[in-house]
Parts: structure tokens; C-alpha cells; sequence
């Protein structure tokens, strides 16, 4: 906090403390009383007895002052309570009630707002005597408008808040909710406005009091002392200057901290600016890598923010290269550095940036650049349309201006040219109309339309790589399809290359040629998307992609869970940053950081998901394949592979579905499947738990209450797929352990082996189902097509 | 669709809460009003999930809020257990609000930033003068740890942990029916997943009736037992999940799961299902409110409006030219 509010504000707070002190006890200050006229020769300087000189009569300034403070700061401070105390009420009144309250109250206040403050003050002041009391009031009176409209204004932005919706859906009644909900949020604003609000009192009491109009004399004020010492000012300089400067500080200290407080309660955003390399590259030495020929190669990039919470690694050694006529697709959840890897390579980074390695555009070095070369890429080579297409338009300026700004500056097309190239790309991106589109504002479209014009501006200058940055999240999915779809008609038509930046999978899945999955600024896998999704390698991608609900799935499938939270980008795990929430990192993960290893496609981990069946035997880890010989007290848990038995019973007609699936199923139950092309992914097997029907001893409800093992084991199994029974001998007779099937070894990735009570419900066997007590934290790893799983079982047995 | 009617209402003894004929209207600015709900109709039997699917500007944010009476609809019934919500006023209203809960989706705007989390998730019983002293096994029940947990203040938790503190919040007063309002749409794909998970086992835990509104179709099937699909304020289609998912009937559901990537089912792309953009609410369509981007309509839709008709066991739908269910 002292940090943020910086030297200053505490300077500016002393400064008050000490005016505010010295005014309260001016009583028992050693210094002569401020009408004691002869306490000194008269308009003496600055001297041992009098510190700030004497005035025309003798009198110490010093004490005039501190007394005049008396009257300044109680006439500031006590007149912003006044107008707080009747204009808070009224503005929280007319911002919570809204309707008739609202415009009631507004009304007078905008009456009284047209009132000409100061002839009023004057005249008030001049009619009803000039003395503390009344002009406090008087400026107190004369501050409501502006505090009820400050108030009502503030209340309005926490009034719409869904707390304050929820408080009352809990039945909580409006006073409380005024008191509790609303009160405590608008009390900060407020009080960093009253500060300011007192230095403006300030000022207006010194005016009043220059005019003598203020309290009177013989009671020392600082606006009448100035006036006082007007006639003296070619004499006696500090008689003007002396309260003069008091009162300068005193103003500036209470903007000062008014300001700093609101500055806290003020969301601010950084700006882009040009990035700033790291440390001057070594120079004179080559690249370490080859420049290939390609379009887009970005090599080691990474891009460190600096903040007090210690250093960001936001995007840390992400390489990859990117053809013609290609979409590239990174995936990653938010924080994952996906969105930054893109400013990273456009070079539009926060100021507290440093961005080290290397972005070439068909060879050239993108980081090289100075600003004004970027600039020529910008646009003309490399296009971009973010996730919020009302951000990205000016919303003052029609669609025409904008759409053919890049054509004028770029193209240097003049403007009949510029416009009606602006109608052929508006009406390439489908848009109808495109004569009467040039007229409009972007509030006038809806949200699709905006989002296709914006495309439009990224592709005016002809691009060669155009970056969507979740171009289709703030969408609807009909509308994403379309801009989807049209994303792709384009690059197909103009030979460029997308880089797509999404969140969602299923869109990846359909539209990317390459994907990139990313986690805490690390590529960790990379490859072809239908190959990363028919056979993710590194288990984040896995997870992520079994944590997607699709519509394939049964209803009320349980998805897998991942657990725990995405890491502190300023204080990384060691070894793999995904190895906590891993069920399968072993000692190793969380000593090494994987590399990015090809193997099939790129992946990064050391113990990675869907080995093909050839290196099955060859890439053993050191696992225990059973977890009863596991002597970890958090491994009591026996993983029952029989769990989830896909809802037959319930819905034919998937059922029908998963069989055809199952009938197309490849021999390996570790090798996932890739049918129908989107997100196909599993859990193993686990052919060697199978073999282990019986109850497991170690089997007792854990202490947490988050983890709830389920014990059952479901010996009635095979009963319940007769038909099964015999479906995979060949398999039935290899129940050798799945080397990489690992037992899960801490308690929170326990596999959910309880089933939802749909399905347990033909099971009569099944005694222990207590779904309530299932975690949420609880993956569940036998989830998709455990028909397989119960196949080889069954058969096994 | 656009469709009325109330044919596919259950009787009134086997459902917990029953809304018939719902309409909202919003002042447009210039006396106009917009009508974000027109006459729609659902029902929810006890332990049940409906889904409520749609894009933006359908009406079923707008739905939910009227269930809850904040602010109450235009016109249009619903009843709580048999309980008309929306003749009550005031301290009777009031008294009717612990029994009905909801969770937005905004996780960080749902919480009083000011507060600690045992104070947001205690309002509730405090507002009841009940005992709090259910704050930490709601909290556990969530998976937040209440040592910890329970004194921070919500911009110390993440969307996720957010949402968890808002399901808390709401589950403290053991309501009969909790109504989502896109609980998972601003979180990431693995908290998404928890959340979801952890409405199931509330479900199960609590006995809760569940209304679930989101945009994400998948989503909606993954967690609801029937699905009510919404287009401009009017009711398409309703179904068993499995059923409304497997076999669409009305042409703006099917459009709708045309349009997810990998949707599974063996449809046209979703550019022949759908075309345009939706309609402003304050000019709805005559007749059929979704003939403008129907491939399927013909002069009748925009005279007469389809009525809410069986298609199939508890498979309900307002079109007059339905795809052909093969």
C-alpha cells in the first residue's frame, strides 16, 4: 500500500497532520495570540522571535496563520461533511431506486446546479452576517448538487452489480443492502472526492475572505490576511506570501491525496507501447538456429514482464514456423501466455516488457526493426482482428473512415480509390449493403458484423499472416461459424496464413492445420491438430481436452477434472510447470523441465500419454503398477477401472453410437481414436487393476473432506455385459500392466470410480454409491468409452 | 418457432415450479418497449435440470430473472410448489426468496469485493436469522477450504473459486430450485469442468431443482436432463437432452448444432441450416419470429405463428415445417 501511494502522498498527508495539529492546539502553542498587535516591530521579517515576520501591526504571522488555519480547514472540512451528509443519502437514494426517486431528485439537483453558486454565496453571506457558521453553511449547502450526482453515480456502477442482485435474491432487505452492499463500495470514491472537494472549499473561503466577506476581523483568516497584506506587498513581501504559500501547500496537499486515493480505486490499463529488447543481443554472432524459408518463423521468443510481485515469465522459448495458405491454432487457458505470444511477435507489449529472441517474416528479423519499419509491417504484412470488435473500431468515426484509413496510409490510395476498394472488401466479408455500410458507426452493427468489418480493415493492405486473436469468443455460435468460416474462405482465396488464438478446442479442432497447446508460457505440445488430438502425448493436453464438454458425450457424463489452478507465472513450479496437477509426474518431473521433444509430433514430457504399441515395451517408466504395494498413505485408493458405465440402460441410442465406435476401435486400448475427428482422447485402461476385483484393504474414507474415495468395485460387472464377454480375447489375454498406466499417487487426483445415480440405479450390487460425496476435485480417468475398458476386463476374467 | 402455447406443461401436482405464458418487456427508449421473453412456458419437476439454450438477446437471462421476481414479469404465471410468485409483493415476496437461489455468471461481480467470504456466504442466514453455523460445511461442500478460505476477500480467489463462493452463497439456505445464469461461460475449459462437476454433486447432495442457462449447447446437454432451446423471446423446442441433441427437429436447433465444430450429428453445414443475423427484439418477425434466417420457411411463417405441438414422447416443438426426423 505505502508503496503505491508513493513519498507524495505521505508528504501530502503530513503536510495536513501538521496544519490540522498546530490549528486544534493553536492554544497552547508558545507564540504570541494573533491579535496581540506590537508582539513585534511592525512588518518585521522572518526573525528568531516571529518565524514568518510580523505584520502592518506588529502582529506574529505565525500564529495568524496557524489560527487562520482554524478557520480554513474547519470551514473545508466541515463544510464537505455537510455537503456529503445531505447529498450522499440523496444520490444513494436516487441511484438504488432508479424510476421516479431517480428522476425526482435529479431534477431539483440539476435546478439547483444551474444556480449561480457564488451570487448566491455573496448575497447569503452579505444578508445574513459574515461569520463561520454561515459560510460554512453556505458552502456546504452550495457543494449538494455536486455530491448527490457523485454519489447517484458511483452507486449506479455497484447498484447494477450481480452481489447487490444476489443480496436481494437472498431476501435481504434494501436498507441492509444499502448499508452492507453498497455503502462500503461507494465510501471509498467518496472520500477520495472529499478530499479534493476541500481543497475547492479551501480556495472558495479564501476568495470569500479576500472579499471580506468571511469571517471577520479581528479573527485571523488566510484569504483576509492576504488582503490585509496587499498594500504592503512592495514592503513587506511575506505578509502576502506567508499565507499565500500556507494555503498553496494546504490545496495541493488535499488534490494530492484525493488524487492518489481515487487512483486507487480507478482501474487503469497499460498501454501498448514498442517493446523493449532484452539486453543488446550478442552481437556479431550468428543466430543459433537456421533462418528456413518460410513465411512466419519465430524462434525461441520469449517476453518477461517486470512487476513488484518479481519477474513474469509470460511467454518463455515458444518456436515455431508457419507456411502459406496455413492456420496455426494456440490453445491454452487464460494466463497460458496465448494471447501474448501474438503481441509478442507483433511487438505490441506493455512497457514493462523485455522481449528476447527472434520473429522472422520471410527471413526478415522482425525484432530488428525500429518502430517506424514496424509500422510498415503492421498492416500491409501482417494483419490482426482481436476478440472485441467494439475495442477495436473508434467509436466515433464511421465504418468508411476506418475501413479506408490503412488503404490511404499504407496503399496510398486517394479517396475515391480508397472507397471503393473499401465497398469490394466489405462486401468480400460478407457484409450487405457494403455502399450504405461506409455511412454507419460501429454501435449501429451487431456484434458479427463488427467483427466482420474489423476483419475487413486486417486484410485492406493484403497480408501475408493474418492474427485472430479468440476472434469468435465474444460471439454467438451461429455467428461464430460464420465469421469461421469466412476466416477460412479467405485465406484460402488470398494464400495467407492464420494464426488463430482460441480457448476453445472444438473450434481448433475443425479449422487449424497446426496446433500449438500452451501452459504457463510453454509450448507444450505441437503438431498437426487431427494428429495432437487423436494422440495427445503431454497429459495437459489430455486433460484439457477430456475437460471439454462435447456433444457426443452422454448426458450428465462426468468430465474429467483437472485439479488444482494454473501456476504463478512469477513463481514457477521446478522441473514441468504442470507437474503438480499431473497424475502422472514422477520424481523426475518435478526436478527437470522437459524439453520439446518430437515424437510423432512435439511434445513436452517425460512420461507422455498414448505410446504407440511399438515402444510400449521399450518406454517402461519406473512405475508401480500396482497401488496396493505403494506403502503412500495418500494412496489408499484403489482406481476402479469398471466406473462409468456408459448409459446404455438409459440412452439407446448412444449406446448404438459408442458401439460403432468401439466396433472401428484399434486393437491397443491405449491408443485413442480419432474417428470423427475432433477430440478424440482417453484414459488408459488399466488391464492390470482389472485383474483385481476384490475390494482394496487399504480402502478407507479418507479425512478430507474433499476427497471422498469411492471403495466400491462393482463385482456385478460382468453380469451386466454378458454379451461382452467374449467380444476381445486377444486382448483379454494380455492383462500385462500398462507401463504407463500409473497408479494414482496423491490423494486429490483419486479417479472418481463412483457413477451418477442414473446409472447405478440397475446396479443393485453397487453398494456404495454416495455421489453427494463425490469431489468435484476428483478426475475421473475412466470416463470416455470405458466400454473398452470393461471389454478387456470382462474378457479377462 | 417463435412458437406459444402451453400444451407441453405437465399438471401442476408433478412439477416444483411451473411458468406459463411469461412475458418481460424492457422500456427501448421513446416509450417503445422490447420483449424479451413473449409468452413462454417451461416446467421443472423436483430434481430435475432444465437447460435453457439460446444466443444473446433470446430472452433467457431475462426468463431467469423474472423466475426470481427481480423485476417481476410483464405478465404470465409461475408457481412455486403451487405458490403464484408473481401476486406477491413486498414482505410475502420477500418471504418466498430463500426457496428460490441463483448464480450468475460474472464470478467477480457477483461478490461484494469489500467483503470476506464468511460474511457474503453468512448473508443469507443472517438475513433469515438463522444460525451460521453451516458457513464452513457449505464452504467444504463447494471444495473451498473454510481455514483458509473464509477470511479473504473475493479478489484473492480465482473465477473459478469465485463461482464456488456465489454456489455457497446461494446453497446456504437450502433452496428448492437454484437457477444458473451461465455459470460456467467466463470460466476456462478445466474450471468449467469443476464447476460443472460439483453442480452435479450438489444436485445429488442437496436435492436441488436445477435451471441451467447458458449459450454452449454442449454444455447444456452435459449437466441437463431436458432442454428448452429460446430464439427471440419465444420457445422452439423442448426434449430429453439426448433426444433434442440426437434427433432436432426444429430448424434453428438443428442449426444450432451444426454450428458447433464436431457436433457428432450428420448435418448440413451449418451455413445451409442458418442464414443472417438475428432480428433486433425491439421489430421481432411476424408469424414464426425465425423465419427471417430459416431456410425451411414459406409464406405461412410469416402469418401464422406455430403453436407448441408433440413431435414425440416429451419431444415438443413450435415449427410448421420441422426437418423430417429420420
Amino acid at each position: 500500500m505505502r508503496r503505491r501511494l508513493g513519498f507524495g502522498f505521505w508528504a501530502a498527508v503530513a503536510w495536513i497532520g501538521v496544519v490540522l495539529l498546530a490549528a486544534l492546539l493553536a492554544d497552547l502553542l508558545p507564540f504570541p495570540r494573533y491579535d496581540e498587535t506590537l508582539a513585534g516591530p511592525p512588518r518585521s521579517g522572518p526573525s528568531g522571535a516571529h518565524p514568518l515576520g510580523t505584520d502592518g501591526l506588529g502582529r506574529d504571522m505565525l500564529s495568524r496563520i496557524v489560527y487562520g488555519a482554524r478557520v480554513s480547514l474547519g470551514v473545508g472540512i466541515g463544510a464537505v461533511l455537510l455537503g456529503l451528509g445531505i447529498g450522499a443519502p440523496l444520490g444513494i437514494l436516487a441511484g438504488y431506486r432508479r424510476r421516479a426517486t431517480d428522476a425526482v431528485i435529479m431534477a431539483v439537483n440539476d435546478v439547483a446546479q444551474a444556480f449561480p453558486a457564488l451570487v448566491f454565496a455573496l448575497a447569503v453571506v452579505a444578508f445574513a452576517g459574515a461569520n463561520l457558521r454561515n459560510v460554512l453553511i453556505v458552502l456546504g449547502v452550495l457543494g449538494v448538487p455536486s455530491w448527490t450526482r457523485l454519489i447517484r453515480g458511483a452507486t449506479l456502477t455497484y447498484a447494477e452489480r450481480e452481489f447487490v442482485l444476489a443480496a436481494r435474491v437472498l431476501g435481504t432487505r434494501d436498507r441492509r443492502i444499502l448499508w452492507r452492499e453498497i455503502v462500503p463500495n461507494v465510501a471509498v470514491p467518496a472520500a477520495s472526492y472529499a478530499f479534493i472537494g476541500m481543497a475547492v472549499i479551501v480556495v472558495a473561503e479564501g476568495s470569500l475572505a479576500f472579499l471580506g466577506l468571511s469571517v471577520q476581523a479581528p479573527t485571523p483568516t488566510w484569504g483576509g490576511m492576504i488582503n490585509e497584506g496587499r498594500t504592503l506587498m512592495e514592503t513587506a513581501p511575506h505578509v502576502v506570501l506567508a499565507p499565500s504559500l500556507v494555503m498553496f501547500l494546504t490545496v495541493l496537499s488535499f488534490n494530492l491525496v484525493g488524487d492518489r486515493l481515487r487512483s486507487l480505486t480507478d482501474v487503469r490499463e497499460s498501454g501498448l507501447e514498442p517493446v523493449r529488447q532484452a539486453a543488446p543481443a550478442p552481437v556479431d554472432v550468428d543466430p543459433p538456429h537456421p533462418v528456413r524459408d518460410c513465411l512466419l518463423q519465430v524462434e525461441d521468443l520469449r517476453t518477461h514482464f517486470v512487476t513488484p510481485r518479481g519477474v513474469v515469465k509470460a511467454v518463455d522459448g515458444v518456436s515455431f514456423t508457419l507456411e502459406r495458405g496455413k492456420t496455426l491454432a494456440i490453445v491454452g487457458e487464460s494466463g497460458s501466455g496465448k494471447s501474448m505470444l501474438i503481441r509478442s511477435i507483433l511487438g505490441l507489449l506493455p512497457g514493462n516488457s523485455v522481449r528476447s529472441g527472434n520473429v522472422y517474416l520471410t527471413g526478415d528479423d522482425l525484432t530488428t526493426f525500429g518502430p517506424a519499419e514496424m509500422r510498415s509491417v503492421l498492416g500491409p504484412r501482417l494483419g490482426t482482428v482481436f476478440q472485441d470488435p467494439m475495442t477495436a473500431l473508434n467509436p466515433v468515426r464511421t465504418i468508411g473512415t476506418q475501413v479506408t484509413e490503412p488503404l490511404r496510409v499504407h496503399l496510398g490510395m486517394g479517396r475515391r480509390q480508397a472507397r471503393s476498394e473499401a465497398v469490394r472488401l466489405l462486401a468480400s466479408v460478407g457484409i450487405p449493403d457494403p455502399e450504405r455500410m461506409l455511412r454507419r458507426y460501429p454501435h449501429q452493427l451487431s456484434g458479427g458484423m463488427r467483427q466482420r468489418v474489423t476483419i475487413a480493415m486486417a486484410l485492406s493492405c493484403g497480408p501475408d499472416v493474418l492474427f485472430a486473436d479468440e476472434p469468435t469468443t465474444a460471439l454467438d455460435v451461429t455467428i461464430q461459424d460464420q465469421v469461421l468460416r469466412l476466416l477460412h474462405r479467405l485465406r484460402e482465396e488470398r494464400d495467407m496464413a492464420v494464426v488463430l488464438v482460441s480457448h476453445d478446442l472444438s473450434v481448433v479442432a475443425r479449422w487449424a492445420d497446426e496446433v500449438i497447446v500452451m501452459y504457463a508460457g510453454k509450448v507444450v505440445e505441437r503438431g498437426p491438430a487431427g494428429e495432437v488430438f487423436a494422440r495427445a502425448r503431454m497429459p495437459y493436453t489430455e486433460a484439457l481436452l477430456q475437460a471439454a464438454p462435447r456433444l457426443t458425450d452422454p448426458v450428465h457424463h462426468r468430465l474429467r477434472v483437472i485439479p488444482g489452478r494454473p501456476p504463478d507465472l512469477t513463481d514457477l513450479p521446478t522441473g514441468c510447470a504442470f507437474q503438480p496437477r499431473c497424475p502422472y509426474a514422477q520424481d523426475r518431473c518435478t526436478i527437470e523441465s522437459p524439453p520439446l521433444i518430437q515424437d510423432g509430433h512435439h511434445y513436452a514430457c517425460w512420461h507422455p500419454r498414448n505410446p504407440t504399441t511399438k515402444n510400449t515395451a521399450t518406454k517402461a517408466d519406473p512405475v508401480t503398477p500396482n497401488p496396493n504395494n505403494r506403502p503412500d498413505e495418500k494412496n489408499h485408493v484403489a482406481p476402479n477401472p469398471n466406473t462409468r458405465p456408459t448409459e446404455d440402460s438409459d440412452h439407446p441410442s448412444h449406446t448404438d453410437s459408442h458401439q460403432d465406435k468401439e466396433s472401428r476401435l484399434p486393437p491397443d486400448p491405449n491408443s485413442s481414436l480419432a474417428e470423427d475427428g475432433h477430440l478424440p482422447s482417453r484414459m488408459d485402461s488399466r488391464p492390470d487393476e482389472a485383474s483385481h476385483p476384490t475390494p482394496d484393504p487399504n480402502n478407507h474414507p479418507t479425512e478430507d473432506a474433499h476427497i471422498t474415495p469411492n471403495t466400491n468395485t462393482r463385482p456385478a460387472e460382468d453380469d451386466h455385459h454378458p454379451s461382452r464377454m467374449d467380444s476381445r480375447p486377444d486382448e483379454a489375454s494380455h492383462p500385462t500392466p500398462d507401463p504407463n498406466n500409473h497408479p494414482t499417487e496423491d490423494a486429490h487426483i483419486t479417479p472418481n470410480t463412483d457413477s451418477s445415480p442414473a446409472e447405478v440405479g440397475h446396479l443393485p450390487s453397487d453398494t456404495n454409491s454416495r455421489p453427494g460425496e463425490k469431489s468435484h476435485l476428483t478426475p475421473d480417468p475412466n470416463n470416455r468409452q470405458t466400454e473398452a475398458v470393461e471389454e478387456v476386463e470382462s474378457g479377462g476374467r | 418457432m417463435a412458437g406459444s402455447g402451453s400444451a407441453h406443461l405437465r399438471p401442476p401436482d408433478e412439477v416444483l415450479l411451473r411458468v406459463e405464458d411469461l412475458v418481460v418487456e424492457f422500456p427501448a427508449g421513446r416509450g417503445r418497449t422490447v420483449r424479451a421473453v413473449s409468452g413462454v412456458s417451461f416446467d421443472l419437476a423436483r430434481g430435475e435440470t432444465l437447460g435453457i439454450v439460446g444466443e444473446s438477446g433470446c430472452g433467457k437471462s431475462s426468463a431467469a430473472r423474472a423466475l426470481v421476481q427481480l423485476p417481476p414479469p410483464r405478465s404470465g404465471s409461475v408457481r412455486l410448489d403451487g405458490l403464484e410468485l408473481t401476486a406477491l409483493r413486498g414482505e410475502s415476496l420477500r418471504r418466498t426468496r430463500r426457496r428460490l437461489q441463483m448464480i450468475f455468471q460474472d464470478p467477480i461481480s457477483s461478490l461484494n469485493p469489500r467483503r470476506r467470504v464468511r460474511d457474503i456466504v453468512s448473508e443469507g442466514p443472517r438475513v433469515w436469522s438463522l444460525p451460521g453455523d453451516r458457513v464452513d460445511e457449505v464452504l467444504e461442500a463447494v471444495g473451498l477450504d473454510p481455514a483458509t478460505a473464509a477470511e479473504r476477500r473475493p479478489h484473492e480467489f480465482s473465477g473459478g473459486q469465485c463461482q464456488r463462493i456465489s454456489i455457497a452463497r446461494a446453497l446456504i439456505l437450502d433452496p428448492e430450485v437454484v437457477i444458473c445464469d451461465e455459470p460456467v461461460s467466463a470460466l476456462d475449459v478445466s474450471v468449467q469442468a469443476q464447476i460443472l462437476g460439483l453442480l452435479e454433486d450438489l444436485k445429488d447432495r442437496y436435492r436441488l431443482t436445477l435451471v441451467f442457462i447458458a449459450h454452449d449447447l454442449a454444455v447444456v446437454k452435459n449437466i441437463s436432463d431436458r432442454i428448452l432451446v429460446m430464439y427471440l423471446g419465444k420457445v422452439c423446442e423442448l426434449a430429453p437432452s439426448a433426444d433434442l441433441i440426437g434427433r432436432p427437429a426444429h430448424p434453428y436447433t438443428r442449426a444450432l448444432i451444426a454450428s458447433i465444430p464436431g457436433g457428432g450429428l450428420d448435418l448440413p453445414p451449418a451455413d445451409k441450416l442458418i442464414s443472417g443475423e438475428p432480428p433486433l427484439p425491439v421489430n421481432p418477425p411476424s408469424g414464426c419470429r425465425f423465419r427471417t434466417r430459416c431456410p425451411r420457411a414459406d409464406a405461412r411463417c410469416a402469418t401464422e405463428e406455430p403453436q407448441i405441438r408433440q413431435i414425440g414422447e416429451d419431444h415438443w416443438l413450435a415449427c410448421h415445417n420441422p426437418a423430417t426426423l429420420e
